[in-house]
């Protein structure tokens, strides 16, 4: 039953109710999904710019070698290299005095240690030369080498900061033993060590960084 | 009375330095169990060491819990091999947020060699450095020197164990190079399961032909295992290297495919922490190694 309260606006001929109705064809869904993949697509291109690799390590100088060019042998060659001129440097602490060759040898501190790996790397004689405040490590093969390690002669160079440098030589740059000293030793006398060793034919090792982070 | 009273007074003042000492201590975490040896060698008592995870777990298949970012809460420092052994601590790390917290790359100095493997990618690293004897001594000078400089005050003592831990690590391999003295290690023609032995055998001389694995922890397919068998045979391998204490279902197929002789070594990874499982796992390697090279002798000769 109608109450008699009930009141009913008619609408006249001359007001219109405009009621907008949205097409029902997807327009915005298909909006919202574009808005979407719009920033999905931003997100990613903003991780891909993070994650880019890191920028490739600095080109080498002539008569320079990077570890990661050496062969296996040769990289447990300068691992052993490594770990003695950390030891030298720790003899000096303790000792106040650089140790010699033969001193190494006696702590069978490798490579300067003869054993059977050492006598098939070519069984070298070891020297120690004091010049300056750098202190040279340097080697001459006696034997023919049975492994395959294209390493002739080797060069440690340590220095009084804790720094040192391995060299290697895959000729032989000298003809006599006692050549390779006296060039050694002018070598180590002039401003520029490292073009004179260079001009002779050794090869300075790079350590590369491959620190995870 | 006055007597009870200063003994009361001295044991209050003993038990505050005590516990002032103690915390000066410093708290080193570590991802793995060598590098528990290599810093328990090193810091003596001098620090405490914290492992990230307990011991037992398989570094190649661990998922980060939340209870290993309790414990790294707890360090000053960790040390990682950071190198692909343990990718599950680095993430831990990374989600610390910890700026403050020092992380020692023990392998930061070390020459690393490539990764071996049918499926391994351009540029991949061989992480098993701890599997080595001249790597090992590198490793825990890296780790003495970082510790020293975050505790000068004990640099000497760091410093001094670190060479005496290279001492036991070149004694094991002077005890080995003694035995193969008259012998020629061109003779040995090795594979190995796991691209894990190459610093070791490097230090004697010898190349690895073949790796089984097509990648870290990854199984040989059969059709891959199958190559792996023909190449063994083809190149006269007479060696097989796999790891102790993991299961290996392929090895038995090998050798009855091939008549290849078995040699396990020991990755140091298994049992509870230890200050000596480092040296004493090496030294049995090591022993292995040379029986190897014995054997691989005595059948050239044959």
């Amino acid at each position: 039953m109608i109450s008699n309260n009930a009141t009913h606006q008619a609408a006249t001929p001359s007001e219109g109710v405009t009621v907008k109705v949205k097409p029902a064809n997807g327009s915005q869904e298909s909006l919202f999904v574009g808005l979407c993949i719009g920033a999905i697509l931003l997100i990613a291109a903003g991780a891909l710019l993070f994650f880019l690799p890191a920028p490739p390590a600095p080109a080498l100088l002539a008569g320079d070698i990077a570890s990661s060019q050496l062969s296996n042998g040769q990289k447990a060659l300068l691992t052993e290299l490594n770990t003695a001129a950390q030891d030298i440097q720790m003899w000096r602490q303790g000792e106040e005095r650089w140790p010699s060759a033969s001193e190494l040898a006696q702590e069978w501190i490798a490579p300067f240690n003869q054993d059977a790996s050492w006598r098939s790397r070519g069984g070298h004689q070891w020297q120690h030369l004091s010049r300056g405040d750098q202190q040279w490590y340097w080697s001459w093969p006696t034997v023919e080498s049975t492994q395959s390690l294209a390493v002739t002669s080797m060069l440690l160079q340590v220095s009084p900061q804790g720094e040192w440098r391995v060299w290697f030589a895959k000729s032989q740059p000298y003809s006599t033993l006692s050549a390779m000293e006296q060039a050694l030793i002018y070598a180590a006398s002039t401003p520029d060590v490292t073009a004179q060793l260079k001009a002779a034919g050794w090869l300075r090792v790079i350590n590369e960084d491959h620190r995870a982070h | 009375m006055l007597i009870k009273v200063c003994f009361f007074l001295i044991a209050v003042f003993y038990a505050s330095f005590g516990q002032a000492s103690e915390n000066k201590k410093l708290n080193i975490g570590i991802a793995l169990h060598p590098y528990y040896s290599y810093v328990a060698n090193i810091v003596g008592d001098k620090a405490n060491i914290i492992p990230l995870v307990d011991h037992g777990f398989n570094p190649h298949a661990y998922q980060p819990q939340p209870n290993d970012m309790l414990r790294l809460q707890k360090m000053d420092a960790i040390v990682v091999n950071g190198i692909g052994h343990d990718d599950f601590a680095m993430k831990v790390i990374a989600s610390s947020a910890r700026e403050d917290l020092i992380v020692i790359n023990a392998n930061q100095d070390v020459p690393l060699l490539a990764a071996m493997g049918a499926s391994v990618g351009q540029g991949a690293k061989n992480p098993h450095t701890f599997v080595g004897l001249s790597t090992s001594i590198q490793k825990v000078y890296t780790i003495a020197r970082a510790l020293a400089e975050i505790d000068p005050d004990n640099q000497a003592y760091y410093l001094g164990n670190a060479r005496q831990f290279a001492k036991q690590m070149r004694a094991i391999k002077r005890q080995a190079m003694a035995e193969l003295v008259q012998l020629d290690t061109r003779h040995i023609k090795v594979a190995t399961t796991h691209n894990a032995y190459n610093y070791l055998l490097q230090e004697f001389g010898i190349e690895v032909a073949t790796v089984i694995e097509p990648a870290h922890g990854v199984e040989p397919s059969a059709s891959q295992l199958k190559t792996t068998i023909d190449n063994i045979n083809q190149s006269h391998i007479n060696v097989l290297f796999y790891e102790l204490d993991m299961p290996n279902r392929f090895v038995d197929t090998i050798e009855q495919a091939t008549g290849v002789q078995l040699y396990r070594f020991s990755h140091m990874t298994h049992g509870p922490y230890e200050k000596d499982k480092v040296v004493q796992e090496m030294k049995q390697n090591v022993s292995t190694l040379v029986e190897a090279i014995k054997f691989a002798e005595r059948q050239a000769k044959s």
